[in-house]
């Protein structure tokens, strides 16, 4: 009974050492967007981040990378890695629109942490209607302005000339 | 925080503040002694030359922002967001034409403010003066807050010193300069940031080519090469009108109008557009070289000095620096000294003590100058980051101000009731869509509003202006024509 | 090249070319108004 008792305690302690000198890589925490959550993103840019993990070991290994995943699915299975090196930010931009799914890992030497929980990232651009008769609008005023300064310098050249 | 913290030693940029520091002042006492009077210190003679003029308009309106924002929207923005930033220029080529013709008008002409007065009366001018204070003073605390940010980031030196040094330097060399100072050193200053630019975008070019660029983009961002990309299609005329607005109105243009020779007026205008124009797009190319380039970026607002960081070293953190110092400082003195200017004309000669003579005058000028420091180094202390916003905030406000300096420079029948019902409608509308549609709608809907409002005004009304009005050199002579 | 890609080229190339004309145009007028007496 004994030896089987002395025997779990010595395996399960190898364990704990072996454990303890290769310690797995935590998951980050997603903040933008939140980790579960839909970040909003209206102009197609967003700037990911997240919370960097606690790497407080003796710097075995090197430092900590990340690598943020882009999906165009909640499944990742289209997706491309981003590498944002030893920041915990990165921008993302020119977001095509809908939903974007986000999630990021973290790296050291060649070990790989698991993935974060994803968050969303929602990409609303204006209703291309809105966006065609803003657009006129812009051009009509911007016409307009042209001619008045245009005409208003002629005509007001011409009066000069006829008043002398 | 950005990776890109302290390229610099903070030793190597206090060297620089101070070598360029020193010398500006040094150039201020310098020039400063041209000014025989006190039209001469607000307007450098009314003598200014072609090359002094164009340069001077250029270097004012190239801010840090142009040469920082620029990378910006061409990362978040793709290509259009460059060339939304440099339709900014066509202020200055359409306020080319108008420049000669307020010369022709007000010979003896000082602010923008004269002009709105004369031309429409007391309310319209009240509203015009809070319009250009709020949009002067928010231009002056986003270049302060800006200056203070990226000295920072380039070399470690705290912000609140790296504010206060150089809001203190611009204040001391504009106090003993005046016009002079102003357009002595933007000439020196111009000549920098052009070279800077260039020399980045060089070496940048060299280290990668276009086609690498564009590869990267079409197959990662393809949104940013996309024509169709929305944000960027409003933002190209929500920009220009902003832009309008900002030259139209500020009396940074007029005084610079006033102060020019009046043959060269409108060709320093006419070519300070077309020097600015390439530069968002020279400066902005190298916010998308950071994808190509593997480099990341975690702040948005540091694209630039992070590219120019990694692909030049030291060298390349230098030359941001230095280029970034001129940008700020081109425009902070000429905010300084124009709004003293509009101040101590508009507000303290002819509102609250007409009979002060040009020496009390200086002195009034002088102690604006310094005020308007410490209240934009005051702003600027808690380093407040929407206070930046605030400047944004302003677009409708200056884009609803073009229509009154139009139609006043050019219709006879526009009337003060049209052009203050036009500025008020246009801020109204132009706030309104700011907050419902979006930052990148509401200069747009404020130009389109008060443009309205103004037309249907003066063709309403029975008014018609007698030109001459307007030239008080006129009125105190005896009424000639 | 695609088209848009020589967008691309025109608009950077061309921006910076421009600059740097800009730079020596500048140059060149000040001397000129340095010759006539006109610089203020």
């Amino acid at each position: 009974m004994i030896s089987k008792f002395v025997v779990a305690l010595a395996a399960w302690w190898a364990l704990a050492a072996s454990a303890a000198a290769a310690p797995t890589l935590p998951a980050p925490r997603m903040t933008t967007p939140p980790a579960g959550g839909v970040a909003e993103a209206p102009e197609g840019h967003l700037l990911a981040a997240w919370e960097p993990v606690d790497a407080s070991t003796d710097g075995a290994g090197g430092p900590v990378r990340y690598q943020l995943e882009i999906g165009r699915d909640p499944g990742f299975e289209r997706a491309r890695i981003v590498v944002a090196g030893a920041d915990s930010a990165t921008l993302l931009s020119g977001l095509r629109g809908g939903d974007t799914w986000l999630r990021v890992r973290a790296l050291r030497g060649g070990a790989a942490g698991s993935w974060s929980e994803p968050g969303t990232v929602r990409v609303d651009y204006p209703d291309l209607g809105l966006v065609r008769n803003l657009f006129a609008l812009g051009a009509a005023t911007g016409v307009f302005l042209l001619a008045a300064i245009v005409v208003g310098v002629r005509r007001t050249a011409a009066r000069r000339e006829s008043s002398r | 925080m950005s990776e890109v913290s302290a390229v610099l030693a903070p030793g190597t940029g206090w060297l620089l503040l101070a070598i360029f520091g020193l010398a500006w002042i040094a150039l201020g006492v310098f020039w400063g002694r041209k000014a025989k009077d006190f039209e001469g210190f607000m307007l450098a003679g009314r003598n200014v030359g072609l090359a002094l003029g164009a340069a001077t308009a250029m270097a004012t309106w190239v801010t840090s922002n142009t040469v920082m924002l620029a990378p910006k929207f061409a990362l978040q923005m793709g290509v259009w967001g460059m060339l939304a930033y440099s339709t900014a220029s066509f202020g200055l080529f359409l306020f080319a034409p108008m420049a000669r013709r307020i010369r022709r008008l007000m010979p003896r002409g000082f602010t923008s403010g004269d002009f709105i007065r004369l031309r429409f009366g007391r309310p319209a001018w009240a509203v015009f003066l809070l319009i250009s204070f709020v949009y002067s003073m928010a231009w002056l605390v986003s270049m302060g807050m800006a200056g203070g940010i990226v000295l920072e980031a380039l070399s470690g030196i705290d912000y609140r010193f790296g504010m206060s040094v150089i809001l203190l330097v611009c204040v001391v060399y504009t106090l003993f300069g005046g016009l002079y100072a102003v357009i002595g050193t933007d000439f020196i200053q111009s000549l920098i940031i052009l070279a800077g630019i260039v020399a980045v975008g060089a070496v940048v070019l060299s280290r990668i080519d276009l086609a690498a660029i564009h590869g990267n983009l079409a197959a990662e961002q393809p949104m940013l090469l996309s024509v169709l990309m929305p944000v960027a299609l409003l933002s190209l005329f929500n920009n220009m009108f902003f832009g309008f607005g900002e030259v139209f109105h500020n009396n940074v243009w007029w005084s610079r109008a006033f102060a020019m020779k009046e043959a060269v007026a409108h060709k320093a205008f006419g070519l300070a557009g077309l020097l600015w124009f390439p530069i968002p797009i020279a400066a902005g190319f190298i916010g998308l070289c950071a994808g190509p380039l593997g480099i990341n970026v975690p702040d948005p607002d540091m694209v630039g000095p992070l590219v120019a960081g990694q692909v030049l070293g030291g060298a390349g953190a230098i030359v941001m620096f230095v280029v970034v110092f001129c940008s700020l400082a081109s425009s902070i003195d000429s905010l300084l000294a124009a709004t003293a200017d509009l101040l101590t004309e508009d507000v303290y000669r002819k509102w609250l003590a007409p009979a002060s003579d040009p020496a009390r005058l200086r002195r009034v000028s002088s102690w604006l100058i310094v005020g308007l420091g410490a209240l934009t180094w005051a702003l600027c202390m808690p380093r407040l980051g929407d206070l930046i916003q605030v400047l944004f905030l302003s677009g409708p406000l200056v884009a609803s101000a073009i229509w009154p300096v139009v139609g006043g420079l050019f219709w006879r029948k526009a009337s003060g009731p049209a052009a203050l019902a036009a500025m008020l409608a246009g801020s109204a509308a132009g706030l309104t869509a700011y907050f419902t549609l979006g930052w990148f709608t509401a200069s747009l809907i404020s130009a389109a509003v008060s443009a309205a409002v103004m037309a249907l005004g003066t063709v309403m009304s029975k008014a018609r202006f007698d030109w001459s009005a307007l030239d008080e050199s006129a009125a105190a002579g005896g009424g000639s024509r | 090249m695609t088209f848009s890609q020589t967008v691309l080229a025109v608009l950077v190339y061309g921006a910076l070319a421009a600059s740097a004309a800009g730079g020596l145009l500048l140059l060149v007028l000040l001397a000129l108004d340095v010759k006539n007496e006109r610089i203020w």
